[in-house]
């Protein structure tokens, strides 16, 4: 979005060379609150491909239309139906997708956040190193016409490996393992990226005048009253669905955002937002000083809370 | 919902504020409301809204000079099977993080709340001492004279027939009357805000659905100030009326959409006998005037009670009522420009009033919505179905917003074996899958074993260790 004045994304994605994948926020005024979670590629001088959530793409074109004046000759096109995606995961993706393509994917020539159009199969198709489930992995965009082929021209390739589908509820556990957020539960317009331990997606250290950027600096400045953090449940037993209760040293402090029970963990895991009961600053010491249990079903049960992810949290299965 | 957004802007300092009503006041689905205050809500925004709403229905009184009929008389929920229990317990909790007084009572309280209450059967319920009723065309009165004292001109009996708009900027209304300017139009229409928006190229994804009611003679037990008594296992909600009762119901397969949408009243015995999960049979009250005097014990269970419950042939009953009640495909109010809209800043509604949403109130965004999503007639049936099930379902109140579960109606390809694992309504199952451990596998907590067969056997042939490719990681 070349738009000098007031950037909708928190983050310089007109900087950045071609061909990165920029994961950051659209923030509101009110309080750089989150509007949208999206990553930004630039697939050429003055092109960008956004992706978000598929609930939220009128959503999101409706804000960003609303937010460029008519002077800044910006176009947005959903191109949603134009493409399937197809997240290949895990820690053989590389050999795999290597026996359907002459692009050069190891970690130098394609390191991770980058994108590129490889050649699959037939098809000509985007893939961005990217990840939501914690792994090394691509991202690839199919026109729709090629998605069948694509799709089954993998499974051939892959007849030998442990290829299989995964779905939605096997994706959700596995961003949780991770700590990676999602809108609309964890990342709301109620929340700001200082809340959301997501600073690291606004550029604060440039002069990028982003919406939201005053809200997002008071927040940075003070400190924030309520934060979301990973929890891991000790009793395997217990499933959790979101929205139960957290209490630290048995008075309510918190919510749960979003969880799943971890195939890798062993247990229930998951996001909360965990305030102060007198809704004072929350320090990293308070934050690891308690003993968090959480309500499920009129049942308390431990939790271990954290600021890092669960499961591997310096990346190094990503970016392998 | 037109009333209240006359009234808040001219609070808000709008001096030139008018309002259409193609009817009367409250003819649309107003009327037929049930007026039920129920405070804990799925979402903090949500909860804070029927606060203040509650808040401003106990004052308003005093400042327009009409009652309200608002009684803060409390709720009790209850529950037939260790389930619903399950959810109430979960939505007691939820009521903590809202800091919200919400207890946990016996069914022998829920009996000394709620005296015609047939509690013999019930596992357990919640009390919500917080909420409250009020009489809807009352409250739609209140609110007309307070916007009229400061300035808002409503005209009746004023069909709207076209929006005039420029550069997709919206110059004002035209009526059957004549054309109005206006720099900012709402659209308060209700079940006729589709047919509205629609006037403009904007597409409003809402519909009507049938809703049934009864009201019922005067009953034993039955006082002014009697809570709200709900009962989701019967889909059925109760409410105090002149000493009798109004019965409420939501089934959970919903006949069909409302088929007309110029008619606001119909009351029929045949589209009541259709919907079997409200039968009279199926009520959790007494009606007839056998009951003992309350006391705390008496309403523990005791044999004899149940032949006093309603039967279907009824005879109590005094009215049948059916009419329209309003769903969109998140079962969530909305208040926010459509995203068709591209004049900007904020081209409509109550936000460029205040001028931005100053609530977490993000999930009533009506641009949440696909602007290929229809929400007609056809589409009805299936569509309020999840709607009410969410509402009165097993989830309700503690399910997590609707925008984010996947829409059904766009549903592409899909392996056919990929359908036979584990089925789980939009809403979640009615229990959770709680893991079960397999005494026999010794691996406590590798993995959840009540689940693993049915995984496999949907997703292909089973590894020979579940996690193989991810080691168990240290935890916290």
């Amino acid at each position: 979005m070349p738009n000098r004045s007031s950037s909708v994304c928190a983050r310089p994605t007109w900087t950045c060379p071609w061909a990165r994948a920029v994961y950051t926020g659209m923030l509101n005024e009110r309080g750089g609150g989150y509007e949208a979670d999206v990553t930004v590629t630039r697939v050429a001088d003055d092109r960008y491909l956004l992706v978000t959530g598929s609930a939220s793409v009128v959503r999101d074109r409706a804000w960003i239309e609303r937010h460029v004046r008519e002077v800044e000759h910006v176009e947005v096109v959903d191109v949603s139906s134009s493409y399937a995606v197809f997240g290949l995961m895990g820690p053989r993706s590389r050999e795999l997708l290597e026996r359907r393509t002459r692009a050069d994917l190891s970690d130098r020539a394609f390191p991770f956040g980058s994108s590129q159009e490889i050649d699959l199969g037939h098809a000509t198709v985007r893939a961005t190193r990217i990840t939501y489930v914690g792994e090394l992995g691509w991202e690839l965009y199919v026109p729709c016409e090629f998605a069948v082929g694509v799709y089954e021209a993998l499974f051939e390739a892959g007849a030998d490996l442990p290829l299989t589908d995964a779905g939605y509820y096997a994706i959700n556990s596995l961003r949780l393992d991770k700590g990676y957020r999602a809108f609309g539960s964890d990342l709301t317009p109620d929340h700001n990226p200082v809340e959301a331990g997501l600073r690291f997606t606004c550029k604060l250290g440039s002069d990028l005048d982003f919406i939201g950027r005053r809200a997002v600096e008071r927040a940075a400045a003070e400190g924030p009253r309520r934060r979301l953090v990973s929890f891991l449940l000790e009793d395997p037993d217990p499933m959790l669905w979101g929205g139960e209760l957290v209490l630290r040293d048995g008075a309510p402090s918190g919510q749960v955002t979003s969880a799943a029970w971890s195939g890798t963990l062993g247990a229930s895991v998951g996001l909360a937002y965990v305030w102060r009961p007198d809704r004072e600053l929350l320090t990293a010491d308070h934050l690891r000083s308690g003993t968090y249990e959480i309500n499920v079903g009129g049942r308390l049960h431990r939790a271990g809370v954290g600021l890092r992810a669960f499961f591997d949290p310096s990346n190094e299965r990503v970016r392998s | 919902m037109g009333t209240s957004t006359a009234y808040h802007l001219t609070h808000l300092g709008w001096t030139d504020v008018i309002l259409l009503e193609q009817g009367q006041l409250s003819c649309g689905t107003t009327w037929h409301a049930a007026g039920l205050l129920g405070q804990l809500r799925a979402t903090e925004g949500g909860t804070r809204l029927v606060q203040y709403s509650a808040e401003l229905y106990s004052r308003l009184e005093q400042e327009t000079g009409l009652a309200t009929g608002f009684k803060r008389c409390g709720g009790v929920t209850v529950a037939r099977t260790e389930d619903r229990m399950v959810q109430l317990r979960r939505t007691a909790a939820t009521a903590e993080v809202y800091d919200l007084e919400c207890e946990l009572i016996t069914p022998a309280r829920a009996n000394e709340l709620y005296p015609p209450l047939a509690a013999e059967d019930l596992v357990g319920a919640i009390w919500l001492p917080g909420d409250g009723t009020a009489n809807p065309v009352d409250v739609t009165a209140s609110l007309a004279r307070g916007a009229r004292s400061r300035g808002a001109r409503i005209f009746e009996h004023t069909r709207v027939i076209g929006i005039e708009h420029v550069h997709g900027r919206v110059t004002g209304v035209v009526t059957e009357q004549g054309p109005i300017e206006a720099e900012v139009v709402v659209n308060c229409a209700g079940q006729w805000a589709k047919a509205v928006g629609g006037l403009a190229g904007v597409n409003v994804p809402l519909h009507s659905a049938e809703h049934f009611y009864v009201v019922s003679e005067r009953i034993e037990g039955v006082h002014p100030d009697l809570p709200i008594l709900r009962d989701p296992d019967g889909y059925t909600y109760f409410k105090e009326e002149v000493g009798g009762l109004v019965i409420g119901g939501f089934e959970p397969r919903p006949s069909r959409g409302w088929p007309r949408t110029d008619c606001p009243i119909r009351s029929s015995s045949s589209s009541w006998r259709r919907t079997g999960t409200t039968s009279p049979s199926s009520w959790r009250v007494r009606c007839s005037a056998s009951r003992p005097s309350t006391t705390p014990e008496s309403g523990s269970s005791t044999t004899g009670r149940r032949a006093s419950r309603p039967t279907t042939s009824s005879s109590w009953v005094r009215r049948r009522i059916c009419g329209a009640s309003l769903w969109g495909p998140a079962s969530t109010p909305w208040a926010s420009p459509r995203p068709e809209e591209r004049a900007v800043p904020w081209p409509s509604g109550l936000w460029r009033a205040t001028p931005r949403p100053t609530w977490p109130l993000w999930t009533s965004d009506g641009s949440l919505h696909s602007t290929g999503t229809s929400s007609g007639s056809a589409t009805g049936s299936a569509r309020s179905s999840g709607c009410t099930t969410r509402s009165h379902g097993p989830t309700a109140s503690w399910s997590r917003p609707a925008p984010f579960a996947a829409h059904p109606s766009t549903r592409s390809w899909r392996r056919p074996e990929l359908c036979s694992g584990p089925r789980w309504a939009g809403n979640g199952p009615t229990s959770s899958p709680r893991p079960v451990r397999n005494p026999a596998s010794g691996t406590r907590g590798t993995s959840p074993t009540g689940w693993r067969g049915r995984w496999t056997s949907s997703v292909g042939p089973a590894p020979a260790s579940p996690c193989s490719t991810r080691p168990r990681s240290a935890s916290s």
